[in-house]
């Protein structure tokens, strides 16, 4: 859909809709929210209702960063100990790929 | 005005009003002019979107086509088959190969056929929450395990192994993210990526787990079922257009893909007095509900927006047979309907003002059915590894869709998509192979050219 033909009450309450779902552990709804929100938050002409999508795209934003660091550290941190060998990590492997010949 | 270009309702009575204020104020100028000009504007209209509509459909056979060459996992069977292709002996005698074939298009059609006169008995009888619910699950099974399996896959192929705490978490952002943007709202990119990948990944599906043969049967029984569906008077797919119609409403969140050129409703409603104008303020919110499908029903079929896919249950493919329910998209989505913006045409020159809350998304609708079995064709063409075939038959595809807008905007009613395409495709993809690919190997191998 399209936003820009929404009216600012609407948008104020798609964004925080927005934001309220990517609260339950889903950072990609954030990045989302922030990344469709972000014109009207930061490049139109501010008034109240621009104040508030403005402080959820902020939210939005600070929470994918946040979700990402996150995420990139459990990533290295979990391949690390798994070229190590450990068995703990073979449990939470996803896929054993094979390899190429 | 013809009666195919009524505005959408905002009321039986408004609709009228308008529909004769609009023609009043045509009848002014000469009228075969005033026809010309707004016959050119709808064929320009209608070019534009051919071009909109080129870009989803190649995407989506691109996807197919790139899978297919880089995971094998597509391109083999391993010995399991759907249900609904039960002849799979293995013989060598062409006859009976070609005999089960057959038979096992002819259950795969008995199934689509089965299931659209199902899902016509549940629209005529209004239950409009089960076919909701049959969308939800078919649309969550498809996100959520279809493309668990895809990610395996392409993790298997590309030799890296992430965590499966990062993957799961991955996968159901994606999944929720994807319920969102097809039955609630998003942002319209996101949902046409969404809408690509899940054809993407059906056409693989089905790719992968029907048998040699009986892919070219099954397109074959698929197209002729779509033009008696959608063309004979007594066709399934026309009922539910024109009850649609009758009913002037859009129910299904579509699984519909929509080239989602938003144009404000603008000019006839901005005609109507204050009060109307505070009630079709209203209509929005269903519009954004169903953002693919128009909320006013310009005398097209919105009901086939409704068309979709239904996946009934599929069990996890572990055991021996892989159960699945063909998609509905199959039938009902094979229509195009082209949204008339006739009123806006006749009236811009006119310079009303906007009335920017009714929003109605106008533009040419493709059924996602018709993006699984153009995929389908051109997967299976493509895993044969011959670059001439795959090319040939992406071209033939394009201009049996190109001929299918082009009738459409000659028509100005739903009308099958696949038929076309498919027959042209069919019919490119055997002459390339027999005769096409032969003849520049030998000639090139005798250096008469190359």
């Amino acid at each position: 859909m399209d936003i820009s033909k929404l009216t600012d009450v609407k948008k104020v309450d798609l964004c925080k809709k927005y934001f309220l779902i990517g609260a339950c552990f889903l950072p990609l709804i954030w990045v989302v929210n922030s990344f469709w929100f972000f014109s009207d938050a930061f490049c139109k002409p501010v008034n109240n209702h621009r104040r508030q999508i403005r402080k959820y795209v902020i939210g939005s934003i600070i929470g994918s960063i946040f979700w990402i660091i996150v995420l990139c550290s459990w990533e290295i941190f979990f391949q690390y100990y798994r070229s190590q060998g450990l068995v703990w990590t073979d449990f939470l492997t996803f896929v054993f790929p094979t390899g190429r010949v | 005005m013809s009666s195919n270009r009524d505005p959408p309702d905002g009321g039986g009575t408004v609709t009228e009003t308008l529909t004769t204020y609009g023609t009043n104020l045509i009848s002014n100028r000469s009228r075969p002019e005033e026809e010309n000009q707004v016959e050119e504007a709808e064929l320009k209209y209608g070019a534009s979107h051919v071009i909109h509509l080129f870009v989803p459909v190649s995407l989506c056979m691109a996807l197919v086509v790139f899978t297919m060459n880089t995971i094998t996992f597509y391109s083999q069977n391993n010995g399991r088959h759907l249900l609904y292709t039960p002849f799979v002996k293995e013989t060598d005698s062409i006859v009976e190969k070609g005999l089960m074939s057959l038979g096992n298009a002819l259950v795969m059609l008995c199934v689509v056929v089965f299931m659209t006169v199902l899902l016509i008995v549940f629209y005529k009888y209004k239950f409009y929450k089960l076919i909701h619910g049959w969308l939800i699950i078919s649309s969550f099974l498809l996100l959520f395990l279809f493309t668990t399996i895809y990610v395996q896959e392409v993790l298997k192929s590309f030799d890296v192994s992430p965590s499966a705490v990062t993957i799961l978490f991955a996968l159901g952002n994606y999944g929720v993210l994807g319920m969102m943007c097809i039955h609630w709202k998003g942002p319209l990119r996101l949902q046409q990526f969404y809408l690509i990948t899940m054809s993407a990944l059906m056409a693989l599906v089905f790719i992968k787990y029907l048998p040699e043969w009986t892919v070219w049967f099954v397109l074959f029984v698929i197209s002729v079922w779509d033009l008696v569906a959608v063309l004979t008077p007594k066709g399934p797919l026309r009922y539910l257009v024109e009850t649609a119609q009758e009913r002037n409403e859009p129910i299904f969140p579509a699984l519909i893909y929509s080239s989602g050129v938003l144009y404000p409703y603008v000019l006839v409603t901005a005609l109507e007095n204050p009060e109307e104008s505070r009630t079709t303020s209203e209509q929005p919110a269903t519009t954004e509900a169903a953002p693919s499908t128009s909320a006013g029903n310009t005398g097209f079929a919105p009901g086939l927006q409704s068309d979709s896919k239904r996946t009934a249950v599929k069990r996890i493919p572990q055991k021996v047979q892989v159960e699945e329910a063909p998609p509905a998209a199959r039938n009902q989505p094979q229509n195009v309907r082209i949204e008339r913006r006739t009123p806006a045409v006749q009236l811009e020159h006119l310079n009303y003002p906007r009335h920017d809350d009714y929003q109605e998304e106008r533009g040419v609708k493709l059924g996602l059915g018709d993006f699984i079995f153009y995929s389908v064709l051109l997967g299976k063409a493509s895993s044969y590894f011959d670059w001439n075939t795959t090319i040939a038959c992406y071209v033939a595809i394009l201009i049996g869709l190109c001929f299918t807008l082009v009738l459409l905007a000659v028509f100005k009613r739903a009308l099958p998509a696949l038929p076309i395409s498919i027959f042209s495709g069919l019919i490119f993809y055997f002459c390339t192979r027999w005769i096409i690919t032969p003849f520049v190997t030998f000639v090139s191998q005798n250096s008469f050219l190359y």
